[in-house]
């Protein structure tokens, strides 16, 4: 039983991470690959905070989103302006970048990482914890969710779609569209800073291995085989980043293993559906 | 007249060779000029520089916003001079391939600062008064382009004639209207329509709104410009009023 209720928060949790990144890169339709390096900041300023200070998951969660904040409009501001190709490559640097410092700095615990990240203590710590975690990740989900179908026909999503379909014509009615993508970015990264907070309370344990460019790849292709632009789409393809392992382990399949197999069905996955299905298996917008 | 928009001594340069070379001109509030001229002239650089999507070697632009003195916008981003009401109609249609044709009016519809931020959006999910009176306003501009019927379709899925107008709908959703830059508006729609279109520019142009107008077919020009402008090789050859 632990088993699928480990399953179901790993894919609220991931389900957080696609929907934010869905913003980026759905929306605004520029190709972000330091998703895994937003998720790291949020987790381990969460974990800081929690080990350090002392403080509960909502101050730390609340102290992640400060930072990635900041670090958001840095980052957006200096690279948003850059064409498509530019600010992927941009994005890589960036999320090389955050590793180097994490793999190097000790109030980061290097390689080993941080280890002893509490719960929170009213989720408690009998056989009815998971469950209760997975309602707190549920309920974030919901409200990340709510908001989505709140913000998706409105004017400002229509014109960060608009910037990402034709900036020109997008410029040409007033939108200011470098602005528009920074805005983007920011609420995007407050959504991977809380997911990455849930992450690190929930595992207890992380290190640089969890947020590496192979993880930002396998979002953004779990992003691409769920679909973009919408809110089924994300959740569809976080499911398939966790169930897909997890089954295989039914299959008598060892963890790294599975791991690899999850890598070659989502290359073959994402390949069929470039050219059968470019909009994803449940999105609106088919990436060019 | 009251000046609306004055150019002087624009100069753009390509690889050396000057596309636009000293363009000096003058819009009034409520005038209309064509703009003619051999294909390669500089016609469309000249709207590209006016509008900011493309910046002026040398030379400098002034505008006068609404309720405002006139400013030097030179340097303003394309996105400041439309939102002050300088609107600029490209030749392509320049459709948004995703989004369908009541999006694209929609979208241009609210352009102010507040609305089309992330925060604006909060109060358009609250206000159903904001949605309402907003979705009106596009209907009737939807209406007036014959696309009303086609509302829910994507834009990309339309006739090149119907993308122009689904251009135009845009153009003319915008919250504030002062200037006009219409790169060939009638190109490729129906005569028909652009009938209509040549009335309703009438009626936008007496409201006070200023325009310039690339066009090749010389009876809209006489249907609705005031002066001609004649550019050869960058440089401003002639002006005459319309007779």
């Amino acid at each position: 039983m632990n088993f699928l209720w480990n399953a179901l928060i790993l894919i609220n949790i991931y389900a957080l991470l696609c929907l934010g990144n869905n913003l980026t890169v759905g929306y605004a339709g520029l190709l972000n690959l330091a998703t895994a390096a937003s998720f790291a900041i949020g987790s381990y300023t969460t974990a800081l905070i929690m080990t350090r200070l002392g403080m509960g998951l909502p101050m730390a969660i609340g102290g992640a989103i400060l930072v990635s904040l900041v670090l958001a409009l840095v980052i957006g501001s200096a690279t948003l302006r850059y064409r498509r190709t530019s600010f992927a490559l941009a994005s890589l640097a960036f999320q090389v970048l955050v590793l180097a410092v994490i793999r190097n700095t000790e109030v980061f615990g290097g390689t080993l990482g941080i280890k002893g990240i509490p719960r929170p203590a009213w989720i408690g710590t009998g056989s009815g914890s998971l469950l209760a975690f997975w309602l707190l990740t549920a309920v974030i989900l919901v409200a990340v969710i709510l908001g989505y179908l709140g913000l998706r026909r409105s004017p400002w999503a229509l014109a960060l779609q608009a910037s990402r379909d034709d900036e020109l014509a997008a410029v040409s009615v007033g939108k200011n569209v470098p602005w528009i993508r920074v805005e983007a970015f920011l609420v995007s990264s407050v959504i991977i800073a809380v997911a990455g907070g849930l992450f690190a309370s929930y595992i207890q344990y992380i290190d640089p291995t969890s947020f590496g460019v192979d993880e930002s790849i396998l979002l953004l292709l779990a992003l691409v085989c769920g679909g973009t632009c919408n809110t089924r789409g994300p959740v569809l393809g976080a499911v398939f980043v966790i169930a897909l392992p997890e089954w295989l382990r039914f299959l008598d399949v060892s963890a790294p293993y599975a791991a690899n197999i999850r890598s070659i069905v989502f290359g073959i996955l994402v390949i069929l559906l470039m050219r059968y299905r470019p909009q994803g298996l449940a999105g609106r917008y088919a990436l060019d | 007249m009251v000046p609306l928009l004055k150019a002087d001594g624009l100069t753009r340069r390509f690889d050396g060779l000057a596309i636009l070379n000293g363009v000096s001109l003058e819009v009034a509030e409520g005038q209309c000029i064509g703009l003619v001229g051999e294909n390669g002239c500089g016609k469309t650089s000249l709207l590209n520089v006016l509008s900011g999507v493309d910046r002026p070697d040398r030379g400098q632009i002034q505008y006068a916003p609404e309720n405002g003195q006139m400013a030097d916008i030179t340097r303003w981003p394309a996105w400041r001079r439309a939102r002050a009401g300088l609107l600029h109609y490209f030749q392509s249609p320049h459709i948004w391939r995703n989004l369908t044709v009541a999006e694209h009016v929609l979208a241009a519809a609210t352009g102010c600062m507040l609305e089309g931020s992330v925060l604006g959006a909060a109060r358009w999910s609250l206000s159903s008064s904001l949605r309402r009176s907003t979705r009106a306003k596009c209907e009737k501009l939807l209406d007036f382009v014959g696309l009303r019927g086609r509302a829910n379709a994507k834009a990309c899925e339309l006739s090149f004639g119907q993308m122009k107008l689904v251009g135009l709908a845009r153009l003319l959703a915008a919250p504030v209207r002062r200037m006009l830059l219409l790169d060939e508006p009638t190109a490729g729609i129906a005569p028909e329509v652009v009938v209509r279109m040549i009335e309703f520019l009438r009626k936008v142009r007496a409201s006070g709104v200023g325009m310039l107008v690339v066009e090749h077919d010389r009876e809209m020009l006489s249907g609705l410009a005031d002066a001609v402008l004649e550019l050869r090789q960058g440089r401003v050859v002639g002006f005459g009023e319309v007779a």
